[in-house]
């Protein structure tokens, strides 16, 4: 074999929206907006049972064989907006994910972490959400991670950073957590944030999306969904616009469906809705960011952090506080935008871009924000740190440096304005009495969640405990928007597992 | 996305302030660097697509204003301009998301360029090629 089983994939039934010149109309049984972790999992399962699937996906169909390590093109071509989306509030947090057949699980780091199990009971226990308990969810989260082909890392592939993360965490007497990871043996190239070119990450792309082609569902791409139909209070299919190569609308397209699933992400699912003129109040409410907040260690040796898998262990020992602790290598031109400093300043700082391990601590958030339609009638996300996620962030920052300096990092560069460095562990002190204000601290975050959440009562979330529209027969949610609260942990098996159960309810009530 | 005169003139003042210098950062890069932001700009969201001439605007007269110096931004000698840059990106608000959006667009194109990478002595490119050829040889080792 020269090339790996995922460069030879065939992708038949695909049809290209930039490639119309005239409106266009559709009919299937069911349409499934969105080809990420739950429209392609929901896609599959709807054509398991026979249904004729239609999966509508805003992004192009970009081939594993023709991923590259080049973070400018990769982000053009596999990312809404380049990238540079932003969540507004106290603080800005810049966004990312996916737009390309598969969503963001051709862009994202692979872990495959199921939602921890207190967070299960407390959705059962206290949401009323019969069926989400640990027990309920496992033979859906067994079946999420073989379709994912869930596995850890193979030690082959270990680099220099992970080996200092481990021995961090060891020192500290800090349990670390072998990562489970959706890939076919992985071989540690670590460029799963720009796509997997080894074809290793089993994302949507190289796993249920062809399998669904293979079953004869289809594939409309490069079309944006601006609003569901309705005819006689029911769903009745889509209607949008298809795009052209450069993102810009074109012609309008209709696709009619009796059952409409919406899967396009947390941020625009619920813009959807509105678009539909969907008026129940949580629709867009109860935004959950799950911000990582980036530390970065300058080693003495050369630490090469390019070389060697991602994120092949995470440190959960301090989950039940809300905090997780992850690394991963990021590209000199990505990383170089988190580090401060302007010319000579930058570049005696990048210099030792091979000395450096970046850890990040990720904030299981209790705040709540909102997506919102603005004047252009695009989405808008709207979320503001709480006083307990504030101090989470400062706990979690603290807890990753203190693991950076126990690896025997000199410096620790911190995502604080007006306390970027620290040169050694008696400076950890200083995080504890930085104010708690949310000004001037760096975020980012690809897991928002929770903007259509399930919950029995109309009045608290948008979808009941099987992800159905409240009130509007044929319209379901099958992404991040219908989890109902913040899981502390990476979503995307949550997501699959989720879809998986969900989509066996609205397969139940269409027999009736 | 076409810029005015001005426009082009202050984006290439902010490329030259914002740009690494020394430590074997000094390769001529303005031109590939400018070219990059050109074919980024189209891909950005709408509200900033629009926003950034006016941006680029307010950042070129704005040093009367916001540092009380009597000169245009594109006038300014390099360690001047990144000190009014500095400022800009302190004050938080719009003006600090512009500066930082002007330097993580200006450091992507820089650090991402192959002649910078040789200097890092970082070879993604070279490994993804070696990595895609032996992960094809370890599938095929495997038992069926």
């Amino acid at each position: 074999m020269t090339a790996p089983p995922e460069h030879g994939l065939a992708y038949p039934h695909v049809t290209d929206g930039a490639t119309f010149a005239r409106p266009a109309t559709f009919a299937a049984d069911a349409v499934v907006v969105g080809s990420g972790a739950g429209g392609a999992t929901a896609a599959a399962r709807l054509r398991a049972a026979g249904l004729d699937v239609l999966v509508v996906e805003e992004g192009a169909l970009e081939r594993t064989e023709t991923f590259t390590t080049d973070p400018a093109t990769m982000l053009r071509r596999l990312y809404r907006d380049a990238g540079t989306s932003m969540i507004l509030g106290r603080p800005g947090i810049v966004f990312a994910e996916g737009r390309c057949v598969g969503g963001s699980t051709v862009i994202n780091g692979g872990m495959s972490w199921r939602a921890p199990e207190r967070v299960l009971a407390a959705w059962e226990r206290d949401l009323g959400l019969a069926g989400t308990g640990p027990r309920a969810m496992e033979p859906y989260f067994a079946e999420a991670e073989r379709i994912l082909h869930v596995e850890p890392n193979h030690e082959d592939t270990f680099g220099r950073n992970t080996l200092k993360f481990v021995e961090g965490a060891r020192r500290l007497g800090w349990p670390v957590a072998r990562a489970p990871r959706n890939m076919r043996r992985c071989v540690g190239l670590n460029n799963c944030a720009l796509g997997c070119p080894t074809g290793a990450k089993q994302s949507m792309l190289v796993t249920e999306i062809p399998r669904l082609l293979a079953a004869g569902g289809q594939l409309l791409t490069r079309a944006r969904v601006d609003r569901v139909l309705f005819r006689g209070g029911r769903a009745a299919g889509v209607r949008g616009r298809l795009v052209g190569p450069g993102g810009r609308a074109r012609v309008r397209f209709t696709v009619h469906a009796p059952l409409v699933v919406l899967a396009a992400g947390a941020r625009h699912t619920p813009a959807i809705l509105k678009r539909s003129w969907l008026r129940a109040r949580p629709i867009g409410r109860g935004l959950h960011t799950h911000p990582n907040a980036k530390v970065v260690g300058i080693f003495e040796e050369r630490l090469d952090p390019w070389i060697g898998t991602h994120q092949a262990f995470h440190v959960h020992h301090f989950l039940d506080e809300g905090i997780l602790i992850g690394y991963a290598a990021v590209p000199p031109g990505l990383l170089a935008a988190a580090l401060p400093g302007f010319g000579a300043e930058h570049a005696a700082r990048m210099r030792l871009y091979n000395h450096m391990l970046t850890a990040a601590a990720l904030i299981e958030d209790e705040g709540e924000g909102r997506v919102v339609l603005g004047p252009d009638r695009q989405p808008y996300m709207f979320f503001d740190l709480t006083g307990r996620d504030l101090e989470r962030v400062h706990r979690g920052v603290a807890l990753a440096a203190e693991l950076l300096f126990a690896a025997g990092a000199r410096r620790v560069l911190l995502p604080f304005a007006d306390l970027p460095e620290l040169t050694g562990p008696e400076e950890l002190r200083r995080i504890a009495a930085r104010p708690r204000v949310a000004r001037g601290i760096e975020l980012m975050t690809v897991h928002i969640m929770g903007t259509a959440r399930m919950a029995p009562d109309p009045a608290r979330g948008a979808t009941d405990a099987s992800g159905a529209v409240h009130g509007v027969p044929g319209l379901v949610v099958a992404d991040a928007s219908v989890i109902p609260s913040s899981i502390g942990v990476n979503p995307q098996e949550t997501i699959v597992a989720l879809a998986l159960r969900n989509a066996e309810r609205w397969l139940d009530t269409r027999r009736g | 996305m076409a810029l005015s005169r001005l426009g082009a003139r202050t984006l290439r003042a902010a490329v030259a302030a914002i740009r690494p210098r020394g430590e074997g950062f000094d390769q001529p890069l303005e031109d590939h660097v400018l070219a990059e932001i050109a074919a980024f700009l189209p891909h950005l969201p709408g509200p900033m697509r629009r926003a950034f001439p006016l941006g680029l605007w307010l950042l070129e007269l704005g040093p009367p204003l916001f540092v009380r110096r009597w000169r245009r931004f594109s006038r300014m000698e390099p360690d001047e301009a990144q000190r009014y840059l500095a400022r800009l990106q302190e004050a938080g608000g719009l003006r600090g998301a512009l500066v930082l959006g002007l330097r993580a667009l200006v450091l992507l194109a820089f650090y991402q360029h192959p002649a910078v990478l040789t200097t890092l002595e970082v070879d993604w490119a070279g490994r993804a090629a070696a990595a895609v050829a032996r992960r094809a040889e370890l599938l095929d080792d495997r038992p069926a």
